[in-house]
Order: structure tokens, then sequence, then C-alpha cells
């Protein structure tokens, strides 16, 4: 680090909100969900012609041994900075560096009206929640339960729970969220998805993908044939009849 | 007794004049004609016989290899991957678990049709690379129907679309499976875990089991699998993933490779929603069981008395 941290907030002016808690699931590159080291990727505005899932989805974490069931904790939120330590980390700092001296508008979540500064990349679409419901005004480096109590960030799963009950049931018997490891928890352990892998705590709907591994056997070749011969007679007869059926 | 032949014949040839008898020369051309035919009759049978060795055309059925047996074979199988394929594998011969019977359940409510369930079957069960094969097809459906011949499996477009739901269709290891009744050859059978196994080896890839499957699940090698050396999956079973033969039909075991050492199938660790559920069907407090007995379930073409143990669900 080049300046004393006095001047962090000068630091500050193109620093981007690592939504690691956030939209983590879809704005990061990194395999490796569990490594702060994976910050620095801006956030991405949805593209649905872009977007891949890059967590949640075929992660080497280490299984835990047999008989054992991990739920991957979700990651305290940090914001990055500009600037570079002397061993070349980015350096970050949590939300309550700025939060505790300076408060929160708490007219920001309402109508999908995000913060202008240091949250860039936030699309806010959860309902009609302020951030103050989830997030804990107290210590905003903890989050918040319905009932005013603090909870931290790796518990996130508790506070969804609250509202999203049958998730929250589905979850608890197996039948909720991916998973890796073993069926068989006699034989081997078992690393099991939270909430936050897949859903976007501020956005949670899935957003539009690009599918992988498209067929490329005769009757695909085929289709495409006939799509494409299909696509140059509508374009020939004008836009009269409209092709809904998507292939 | 041979002179006594040799006689006539010298008599009647010297009878003519000088050369060869009309039926001595028929003779020849005959047997010309004859020797080429029959050397035009086998000559695939030369070509097919240099892929495959003594001790693979005459190894016995699955069912009746000895346990010494089976470990010659697997030697002869990896030495055969080295060879061929130049990949160090290691293959098993995996048995049933005691009192495990396989299933799986599928939630069609939060399916978004990725595809990376096939891909991830595509990878580990060492399919053939430029075919794209997969033991999964995911049909893109219009909601409000199930109408199978109007899914579309070639959709590129971003999912989930608004207007469709997407289905992954697999082998359902059926309890009464039509495969397995029209095998000619008993190729193909239910093992006591529910997994409806092929042995390729014994395979004449007549193919009445693909005609037979209602689920479209078994895929046919047409050709002689190619893989690159680095991408084979070198942890292999006798009966799912070791590479397959051309001219042999396979389908999807569940992973059996994985799954009878208790690990979870391939397509369901890809899957990024969590759609896909698997277990037990003996135990009661399996994730399994317990989906069966609180969504709203059902298995595909239940009229055609196929009795699937993979099952499709809903969120209420």
């Amino acid at each position: 680090m080049t300046r004393p941290r006095s001047s962090l907030p000068a630091v500050f002016a193109v620093c981007v909100l690592l939504i690691s808690v956030g939209g983590g699931a879809l704005s990061g590159t990194t395999n490796d969900p569990l490594s702060p080291a994976s910050a620095g990727v801006p956030a991405r505005a949805p593209d649905p012609a872009a977007i891949t899932i890059t967590r949640g989805t075929a992660v080497n974490v280490p299984l835990p041994p047999a008989g054992q069931v991990l739920v991957r904790p979700s990651r305290t939120p940090v914001v990055l900075s500009s600037e570079l330590t002397y061993t070349g980390e980015p350096v970050t700092v949590t939300c309550g560096t700025c939060h505790t001296t300076r408060p929160a508008n708490l007219q920001n979540g309402q109508e999908g009206r995000v913060p202008a500064e240091f949250h860039q990349g936030l699309q806010y679409r959860h309902g009609a929640q302020s951030c103050v419901s989830c997030h804990n005004a107290a210590n905003f480096d903890t989050l918040r339960r319905a009932d005013g109590r603090a909870i931290a960030f790796p518990e996130a799963k508790e506070l969804c729970s609250q509202c999203h009950g049958p998730q929250a049931r589905d979850y608890a018997a197996g039948a909720h969220g991916g998973m890796q490891g073993s069926w068989d928890l006699s034989k081997g352990g078992r690393v099991r998805n939270t909430c936050t892998d897949c859903h976007d705590p501020h956005s949670p709907k899935f957003v539009q993908l690009r599918p992988v591994f498209a067929p490329v056997d005769k009757g695909a070749r085929e289709q495409a044939a006939r799509a494409a011969a299909h696509a140059a007679h509508s374009a020939e007869h004008g836009a009269a009849q409209e092709d809904k059926s998507h292939e | 007794m041979s002179e006594l032949h040799r006689e006539p014949e010298t008599v009647e040839e010297s009878g003519d004049s000088g050369g060869l008898s009309r039926r001595g020369m028929l003779k020849v051309v005959g047997a010309t004609l004859g020797a080429a035919a029959f050397a035009k009759a086998i000559a695939p049978l030369t070509t097919w016989a240099k892929d495959i060795s003594v001790d693979e055309f005459l190894q016995k059925h699955y069912r009746e290899l000895s346990p010494v047996d089976m470990q010659f074979i697997l030697a002869h199988f990896e030495q055969e991957a080295k060879k061929t394929y130049g990949a160090d594998v290691h293959i098993r011969d995996h048995k049933p678990q005691e009192g495990v019977k396989f299933g799986y359940a599928l939630n069609l409510s939060v399916c978004i049709g990725c595809r990376r369930c096939a891909e991830a079957c595509h990878k580990e069960n060492n399919h053939d690379r430029p075919s794209g094969n997969s033991y999964i097809r995911v049909l893109e459906m219009r909601k409000g129907s199930l109408d199978l011949g109007q899914g579309n499996v070639n959709y590129t477009h971003p999912v989930p679309d608004p207007d469709h739901f997407y289905m992954p269709v697999q082998c359902h290891q059926c309890d009464a499976p039509p495969c397995v009744d029209v095998c000619p050859v008993e190729a193909t059978w239910k093992e006591k875990d529910g997994i409806v196994v092929v042995d390729y080896s014994w395979c004449i890839g007549c193919r009445y089991c693909e005609a037979a499957c209602p689920y479209h699940a078994r895929r046919f090698n047409w050709k002689k699998p190619q893989i690159p050396a680095e991408e084979i999956n070198p942890d292999q079973g006798y009966l799912s993933n070791r590479i397959r033969p051309q001219g042999v039909m396979e389908k999807c075991t569940f992973c059996l490779h994985r799954t009878r050492d208790g690990r979870l199938p391939a397509c369901l660790e890809a899957c990024p929603t969590g759609a896909r559920v698997f277990g037990n069907l003996l135990d009661p407090k399996s994730e399994i069981r317990w989906v069966l007995q609180n969504k709203r379930v059902f298995v595909l073409k239940e009229d055609v008395g196929t009795k699937p143990s993979f099952f499709y669900f809903f969120d209420v």
C-alpha cells in the first residue's frame, strides 16, 4: 500500500462493490467460491446472451470426511479499492469501514433505487424491502434477523429461511439446492450449496443464460437447416407470420 | 483306391482331342469362382478379426465369469485402452450393494434447461467426442403440454424461455424394462440395485433394445469412440463407462462406477439449480423417499407399464 488508510475514501473513486453475497454467482469468474482472492472482477449487468454460471457448478472444494455434510459458508462482502498492496494483492475493506462513520441512505432499495457510490452493478429486485430489512444498520458487517438480532454473513441461509419457508423445508430434506460428494454418507462426505451460491440475494430470480453443449448430431443439423429455410421463407413473405416456435 | 479312380479320368481325357474335357474345364472354373466367392465372403471377417483378440472372441458372458477371469479381462481392457487411446485407465467391476435400490427424481419447477447435466455425462462416461453423445436429452416443452413429440432438443437461445419448461430424459432404470425383454442374446439385464446394464462384450448390436425403449434412452456406437487421451475419464467400470467398442449398445447406468461407491452421479453434481435428487429407495430416511412422499410426483409414460425408477416432480 502506498497511501495511508486515512485517504481511503478518495481512493475509492473507482472501486466497485464485490457483491460476493450479492451477484457473486453471476459476476465472478472464479472457480473457487471460497477464495477471497477471487475478488476484483467488476460486477456486470445481466446480459442474457453472455451470462454463464460460474459458481455452484462442478467446483472442486475439499469434501468433508465420511458422515459429514458441509454447507458452503457465504462470504462476508468486501469492497475493492483500486489500490494494490506491495505484494500485488488488491486492497479490500469491509462495509463497516465507511458505514461506521457514514449513515446509510434508507431511501435506497425502495422502487429499485440503488446507491450511486460503491455499490455499482447492484440490481435490486427482491420484493418491497429496504436495505436494512436484511443488513444490520448497527453493524454493516453483519445481517439482521426480522426480530432485530444480528446474524453473521456466513449464516445467511438462516436469514433467508425466515421468509422462504418452503425452500428452507426442501433444503433441509435435501431436495433443494445443488450438492457434490456422496449420496451414501457412510462412505463419504458431502458439500452443499448455500442460498447465495445460486441466488443473487438482491435479485434472487435466476437470470437467463446461454445453454451449453448443443447437440451436433444429424437431427440437430437437419433442424437447423429447416429453421434457416423457414427464416428465409418468412423474410420473403414479410413479418406476417411471426415465428414463435423457437426452432 | 486312388489309382482306381484316376484311371477312368485319364481314359476320358485321352479319349478327346488331347486338351481338357468340358467337364474338367467346368470343374476348374467352378472351383476358382467358388474360392473367389468364399474369399470375398469372409473378407469382412478378416478385417473384423484384426480388432478383436482371440481372448475377447472367446470371452464368456459377464455373469459366467469367475473373479479370476474378470481380473484377467480387466487387465486386458486396461492394456487395450493404453494401446488404442494412449490413456492410463483403471477399470473395476462394481457390484451392487445389499439393501440398495437406486432412485432418481428431477424437479421440473427449477430445471432451466442449461444442459450441464448432458455435458457432464458426456465427459464422465467417455462418450464419442465428434458426435457429442450423451445419455441425457433435454427436451424443451411448451408449458401446459406433455407431448414429447413436440419437445425440441436443439434449442440454442437463452434459457429458461418463459413459454417453455425443460425436461431432461435419460434411462429410467425400469422395473419392467422392455429393452431387456427384447434382447436376443441376454446382453442386457437388470441388476439387484435396479440398474439396467449392458455387457458391451456380449452385445451383438442388433439395436432391438433401442427400438423397444419408450424413452429413447439407448445409444448405439456407430463408430469406434474418438476421445483425446487427456480427456478420457480413467475411473471406469466394466458395466458402465469403460470405452465401448464399435457396434454395441450403451446406456445410462446412473454412473454406477460412482454410485456403487456411494458417490453422487455426475449429472447431479453438475446441476446448477439443484433440480436433481438421487438416493436409495429402500432407505426411508433418504432424500429421494422424502421427495416421493412430499412432492407432486409423476413418471413418464406411466401407461406403457415400465415401472421406472426415475421420477419427475414439481415444487408446491
